[in-house]
């Protein structure tokens, strides 16, 4: 295994007029676990699709493991669909059989992998049922399984728990945190908690540019600004939207985001905020039932960084 | 196993679990037991419908009949239904998704054509002998025991039935459209058909070669159907290189 798990450089790919990626430079750290974010249509099915072979990029290169994207080096990726189909007169298990096999696992290998991959994927109760009775979950569990089935270096994983239950979906991320350091696995969602739970980096697409691409936590620290939470207690909406509008008015204020009676606050500094706030709240004579000051989220990281609406959006 | 192995297997059991092979079976056991039965006693069905005016439109059935209408049986009933069977062959795969499962694996191209094709003529091969099997013994019962070169029919019926499953499933590879590769694989039945009467190179068409095969059980010489037969075997590999050079480009 090389430093590098995987290398683009310059990867580009249209469909027709449609560019889908536009000259992509990421590098993949082997052993980290990476989260690739971005909104629909960012080029983050395109990149994994190019990555594993099923798709041939316009322009630019990729290396996986070191060496281009070829039949012989998706020997050592295990690739996860963003709609995983497979063959529905297959029982689970014959599918797993069958991916195994085709990665070149025979015999006691092949029994072990599958045993292996049934058991973290949590496929044992309907492994043995025909795969046309499979829910959407059950799709997606049997998906990872035939991912993980050879135990390959790199995993690339599209959307791998936007299908599973809320129990299922903390088993699969337990699971997959366990491969750090052991399994570079690569991530795209849209559920930023889910990587801010398991990644170590992070890179950020968007319109097929990446956008950031860095340690989860240096970019939270670069991103981070001095937020706060106010929840109002038993006031009418004119109050607390008169309350929003006193505190956008200060100009160490860079957002306000209202839910609700729930006020987020982003500013460009803590110092004025910390003096301030608690001020300008008296001031306003509003009950208040919690100030807290809140670490910035990946939300937050990605809303400021792509130039989304969200939980500050700009005043 | 190598790959091609795994798919082979895979194509098999797809084969059927999804009744394939089995209709497969039905329509060529009932293409065995009809064609010796009609040539037998058609004249005569027909005889009882039409009186005794009619009877003398009909020459009495001979085994040469038997082996005509087996044939026919094979080259018009027979190749329809490999069309039926072979059309939605890659098509459907692509359809359901499953090529991105295949593909994100080390599968080469060509290991998932050849298996396809293979899987099929190894149906085609399991109905030619059923077909073949049952048609003997029913050419047996009613008229005379057939010579061996009722063999040579069987290999023509067989080499017949792969051109089309050859060729319908290049096109299902190339348009990715069950509906497109069965129409192409209709157009081939009729061009071939045409061609079949030139003089020059019927006899290198598909159903040419069928009707080949029936002279030589009336004596002609069996080395007038080595070349037919080659000719199918080179038709069958046009047919996989083509699929595989249009195949090799496409995205999943």
């Amino acid at each position: 295994m090389t430093a590098l798990a995987i290398e683009c450089r310059g990867l580009a790919k249209a469909y027709g007029p449609v560019r889908a990626l536009r000259g992509l430079d990421l590098t993949v750290p082997a052993g980290s676990i990476f989260g690739l974010l971005g909104p629909n249509g960012a080029g983050k099915t395109t990149l994994l699709r190019l990555l594993v072979g099923l798709r041939r990029p316009t322009s630019g290169s990729a290396l996986v493991d070191g060496a281009p994207v070829s039949a012989a080096t998706a020997r050592s990726l295990g690739y996860l669909d963003q709609d995983p189909r497979f063959y529905p007169w297959m029982t689970g298990l014959e599918l797993l059989r069958l991916a195994g096999a085709l990665y070149g696992l025979e015999g006691a290998a092949l029994a072990s992998g599958v045993d292996r991959a049934v058991a973290v994927a949590g496929l044992a109760e309907f492994a043995r049922r025909r795969i046309a009775g499979y829910s959407g979950g059950m799709r997606q569990r049997l998906g990872i399984a035939q991912a993980i089935v050879h135990d390959p270096p790199i995993l690339l994983l599209d959307e791998p728990v936007s299908s599973l239950d809320p129990e299922g979906r903390h088993d699969v991320l337990a699971a997959l945190a366990k491969l750090r350091g052991t399994t570079t696995v690569v991530v795209s969602t849209h559920i930023l908690n889910d990587v801010e739970r398991i990644c170590d980096r992070v890179g950020m697409l968007d319109h097929g540019v990446l956008v950031v691409e860095s340690e989860k936590d240096a970019l939270l620290a670069r991103y981070a600004t001095a937020s706060y939470e106010v929840a109002v207690a038993g006031a009418d909406d004119a109050s607390v939207e008169s309350l929003a509008a006193r505190i956008r008015a200060r100009p160490w204020v860079t957002g306000v985001a209202r839910s609700g009676a729930l006020l987020r606050i982003t500013t460009s500094g803590a110092a004025n905020a910390s003096v301030e706030l608690l001020g300008l709240l008296a001031e306003a004579r509003c009950p208040v039932e919690r100030v807290e000051r809140v670490r910035p989220s990946l939300e937050d990281v990605f809303f400021a960084l792509l130039q989304r609406p969200g939980a500050a959006a700009p005043s | 196993m190598s790959t091609f192995l795994v798919l082979l297997r895979k194509e098999l059991l797809e084969q059927w679990r999804t009744m394939r092979l089995p209709s497969f079976l039905v329509v060529f056991f009932f293409v065995g037991v009809l064609s010796p039965a009609t040539a037998r006693y058609l004249p005569r069905l027909l005889e009882a419908l039409g009186g005794a005016a009619f009877a003398a439109a009909f020459p009495a059935p001979t085994i040469q009949d038997a082996y005509a209408q087996l044939a026919k049986n094979v080259g018009q009933l027979g190749t329809l239904v490999v069309i039926v069977i072979s059309m939605a062959a890659v098509s459907s795969e692509r359809e359901r998704g499953t090529l991105a499962f295949l593909f994100s694996k080390p599968v080469a191209r060509g290991s998932f054509l050849a298996a396809k094709l293979a899987g099929l003529g190894a149906t085609l091969l399991l109905g030619t002998l059923l077909a073949g099997a049952v048609a003997y013994l029913y050419t047996a019962l009613l008229f005379a025991p057939p010579t061996w070169g009722f063999v040579l029919l069987c290999l023509a019926s067989f080499l017949t039935l792969l051109v089309f499953a050859a060729i319908t499933l290049a096109a299902s590879a190339i348009t990715g459209s069950a509906v497109a590769a069965g129409g192409t694989g209709i157009v081939a039945l009729l061009v071939f058909g045409m061609l079949s009467i030139l003089p020059a190179v019927g006899p290198y068409a598909p159903t040419g070669a069928l009707a080949r095969a029936t002279e030589i059980m009336s004596g002609a010489s069996p080395e007038t159907l080595l070349g037919p037969l080659v000719a199918q075997v080179g038709i069958v590999a046009v047919a996989f290189a083509v699929s595989l050079a249009a195949f090799s480009r496409q995205e999943f």
